[in-house]
């Protein structure tokens, strides 16, 4: 099911809210959390209730790990058997097609067909999970009855894609909790998540229109002219952070609707100065867990400077694995660990560029990580950057070069340009006019959680009509970006 | 929760307001209304009794009225426009121009017969009949109604601020484009095979929708409709095949479940040999666009498979029309050694025999 489907929104939603509170009122708090776990495990198994199981036993699994943990004296050896069981899942679920793909490539053998199917959000709740043994080991954690824990890791706000939130903040809060709906908390839930779903079917949706045709192209092999390659990942930059952090205000929504606190998972990121603050904005939760559960143990910055960049370019390479089972999204977190070194290095010569120039740079280096990150290959990778550099030609429709004959200096004239938008002369038109707009908010704008009750008024009024039009009548709905991760 | 209340209303308030009476995409939708206008005008002036094409665009861009009209001595207006204008509206409109003895072909391209209730409320004429056409919206079903008041995303909005001020400044000069791509009988015009989009044809591949989805489409219940109520007022209503590249895989059951639409409501249906299937080579920048020589050539192929249908001889086409034919690459035969095969409403149905 999905956050920006009529279903969701119509259906489970309301449904949800009206039976956790009477479930609240009528029985208690505990009432209203089972009925917050029995609507979180209906969400997930709507996709394949055959993957359930997978997800109970894993809950059930981890918290008797942990339960064991605190009872032995021997924690070391149960964190290392937990994280071992936990990541052993992941593996298979998730690499094990790469692996013996890429095994069979390297002995010039078919690849074979494993036939494993990807459970929806394993990457996050094998997360969630790893955080609480790692915790509980820690002794940062109090013990927690089983409804608490598996409310913290099923909750259906943040099963799928995250934000990845901490055991010490949110089991807590499901410990306290009165199984009351309040209305502050419902109507500050609904409007962060009405943003969130204007985010994502208002912005993230209609620039894919302008990304998926060119990276599909290059997928097939067809070359792309400078104007498609640059519409396409200037599009494609947009739709992601738009997307994602749709969805994270959707999560962050929904449970603030049950008086539930999410950290905030985005800061206008592309407002970065450097790539370690790009860091610090895009993705936050999953930076934090990189940064506290694996490089800080590998030693972060303590062990000299070579041991520093050793430990940022496995942190970051892991990163990049974690998104996805395939060698480009490694080589994304290799280039993004690889930009983190020379920033650190660049930093020791004590020279500052100019804010603009700062954030030029960081920006264009991002962008240029995007392509591996969102190409289907490493082939489809090199079409775009050779689009990128107008190694493709630089065309425009005929009818835009007639309307405008300057353009005629620069562009070949062709009938329309195929792999841009619906490949119609006013697509150029509308992708600019669409990429202007989503770059100017995302580089201008302040993000939602930082308006006052003026602007967060402005950006209902500017997109609640656009959003119910995508919401209700667009003929389908696209999932979300992260949900393949 | 009064104020999120009070803010969604008034988004909606000045969402209608804005695309009923202040946005507009005077250059793309405005090149639309103006065809259509004046497809239909001349469609109205046209004594019966007339050959009128409708489809999407393979009407215009792969079907002259010119060579098919002439052929068989009967006036003829190509209303064909682009898959995006609405079939209920498209219908709407011609319906009341049709007269006892008129004739309507509907080469309708595959993917109109299983277009979706939900697509086809969102079609791209929504947005043209809640701003232009109020009149005649209020006459469509209460669904179409709705979704042409939501037609427009926020990327059209942004397009129609553009659009809107290259008007203002002088760009786009809608009458003499139009002229420029189609002729006096609504024809598409100067597609050559020298400026056709090789390298573009070369990557487009389309599957066509399965004999079931177009059994069960809406686009098919609304065509079904159409040929009823049109048969009803004593018009000739023949189904055909859309041209496609030969490569584009058309099973027989899909043609069979084609040739019922129109069998079933009444009408007639028209099969060409190669069920209207070419080399890309023949092809301007769609599939459904043949380049103009190849327009001729396959029009007067469905001229020949008409005038059996219709108990009309042929009539030779100009040499003029023969000479452009013969540059078609498709053209190996004589056009009139191309077989055609027919059927009609009278007849028993039985299974597709294959072609050619």
């Amino acid at each position: 099911m999905l956050f920006n489907s009529p279903l969701f929104v119509f259906g489970f939603l309301p449904v949800f809210l009206a039976t956790f509170a009477l479930a609240g009122r009528i029985a208690g708090a505990r009432a209203a959390l089972g009925v917050l776990l029995l609507a979180s495990l209906v969400f997930y198994g709507w996709w394949k209730p055959l993957l359930l199981p997978l997800l109970a036993g894993s809950i059930l699994g981890n918290y008797l790990l942990a339960d064991a943990m605190r009872r032995s004296r021997r924690t070391r050896r149960w964190l290392i058997f937990g994280l071992g069981a936990n990541l052993l899942l992941l593996f298979w679920f998730k690499y094990a097609g790469l692996l013996a793909a890429s095994g069979a490539a390297l002995l010039g053998l078919p690849a074979p067909a494993l036939g494993i199917l990807l459970p929806l959000g394993i990457s996050f709740f094998t997360f969630q999970q790893v955080m609480y043994l790692v915790d509980t080991a820690r002794g940062e954690v109090p013990a927690c009855g089983f409804l608490d824990y598996a409310c913290f890791v099923a909750f259906f706000a943040h099963l799928i894609a995250g934000p990845i939130v901490r055991p010490g903040e949110i089991i807590p809060q499901f410990a306290r909790h009165r199984g009351r709906v309040r209305q502050e908390d419902l109507v500050a839930g609904i409007e962060i998540f009405l943003l969130g779903l204007g985010k994502k079917l208002v912005l993230a949706d209609s620039l894919a229109r302008f990304a998926d045709p060119a990276f599909a192209a290059a997928s097939a092999g067809h070359s792309l002219s400078l104007v498609e390659a640059w519409v396409a990942l200037l599009a494609y930059g947009a739709q992601i952070y738009f997307d994602f952090a749709g969805y994270s205000d959707m999560a962050i929504g929904l449970a603030r609707m049950i008086g539930i606190g999410f950290p905030l998972n985005f800061r206008s990121p592309y407002q970065a100065r450097d790539i370690s603050d790009f860091w610090r904005r895009w993705n936050i939760t999953l930076s934090l867990f990189l940064r506290d559960y694996l490089y800080i143990p590998l030693g972060g910055n303590r062990r000299g400077e070579v041991r520093r960049n050793l430990n940022l370019m496995i942190t970051m390479l892991l990163g990049g694995l974690w998104h996805g089972a395939a060698w480009s999204f490694m080589l994304w977190g290799g280039l993004h660990g690889l930009y983190l070194v020379i920033h650190h290095q660049w930093r020791r010569f004590g020279v500052r560029l100019p804010l603009l120039a700062a954030q030029g740079l960081t920006l264009l280096a991002v962008l240029l990580a995007w392509v591996p990150f969102r190409a289907d290959s490493l082939a489809a990778c090199r079409i775009v950057l050779r689009g990128l550099v107008g190694a493709g030609g630089v065309l425009l429709p005929r009818q835009l070069i007639a309307a405008i004959p300057a353009l005629g200096a620069v562009a070949r004239p062709v009938a329309v340009l195929p792999w841009l938008g619906a490949a119609r002369t006013m697509s150029v038109v509308q992708g600019a006019a669409l990429i202007a707009l989503a770059w100017g908010i995302m580089l201008l704008a302040r993000d939602i959680h930082t308006l006052g009750v003026r602007g967060r008024n402005a950006a209902l009024i500017a997109g609640f009509a656009f959003t119910a039009q995508a919401l209700i009548f667009a003929p389908f709905a696209l999932p979300f970006i992260y949900f393949q991760f | 929760m009064r104020r999120l209340f009070l803010c969604a209303i008034a988004s909606l308030a000045l969402y209608f307001a804005a695309f009923a009476l202040v946005l507009d995409r005077p250059l793309s939708l405005g090149l639309l209304r103006l065809e259509m206008r004046e497809k239909l005008a001349r469609g109205a002036a046209l004594p019966s009794p007339k050959l009128v094409i409708l489809a999407g665009s393979n009407g215009p861009y792969s079907h002259s009225c010119r060579v098919i009209g002439a052929m068989l001595a009967l006036p003829c207006e190509n209303g064909g426009i682009a898959v995006g204008i609405g079939l209920d509206d498209l219908f709407l409109r011609w319906l009341p121009l049709l007269h006892r003895g008129d004739v309507v072909y509907l080469p309708m391209e595959v993917q109109q017969y299983d277009v979706s209730p939900a697509a086809n409320r969102m079609d791209v004429d929504g947005a043209m009949l809640f701003r232009h056409d109020r009149a005649l919206l209020w006459r469509m079903k209460p669904g179409r109604i709705l979704g042409a008041a939501f037609d427009n995303t926020m990327p059209d909005g942004l397009e129609a601020l553009a659009e809107m001020a290259a008007r203002t400044g002088g760009i786009g000069h809608l009458r003499a484009r139009l002229a420029r791509e189609e002729d006096a009988q609504g024809d598409e015009i100067g597609t050559s095979l020298a400026t056709a989009d090789r390298a573009f044809l070369a990557g487009l591949h389309r599957v066509e929708p399965s004999a079931r989805a177009i059994r069960d489409g809406y686009g098919t219940v609304l065509i079904g409709r159409f040929v009823a109520a049109a048969t009803a007022r004593g018009v000739i209503v023949i189904g055909g095949l859309p041209t496609d590249f030969r490569d584009v895989r058309l099973s027989a059951a899909d043609t069979g479940a084609i040739r019922a639409v129109y069998r079933l409501h009444g009408g007639r249906f028209l099969e060409l040999a190669g069920r209207s299937r070419y080399p890309r080579a023949d092809f301007y920048n769609s599939e459904d666009h043949l380049a103009q020589p190849c327009q001729y050539f396959h029009s007067m192929l469905v001229a020949r498979g008409l005038a059996p249908l219709l108990h009309r001889r042929v009539v030779a086409p100009a040499a003029a029309t023969l000479s452009l034919a013969a540059t078609c690459p498709q053209e190996t035969l004589p056009p009139a050694q191309h077989s055609v095969r027919t059927s009609r409403a009278s007849r028993r149905a039985g299974p597709a025999r294959p072609a050619g």
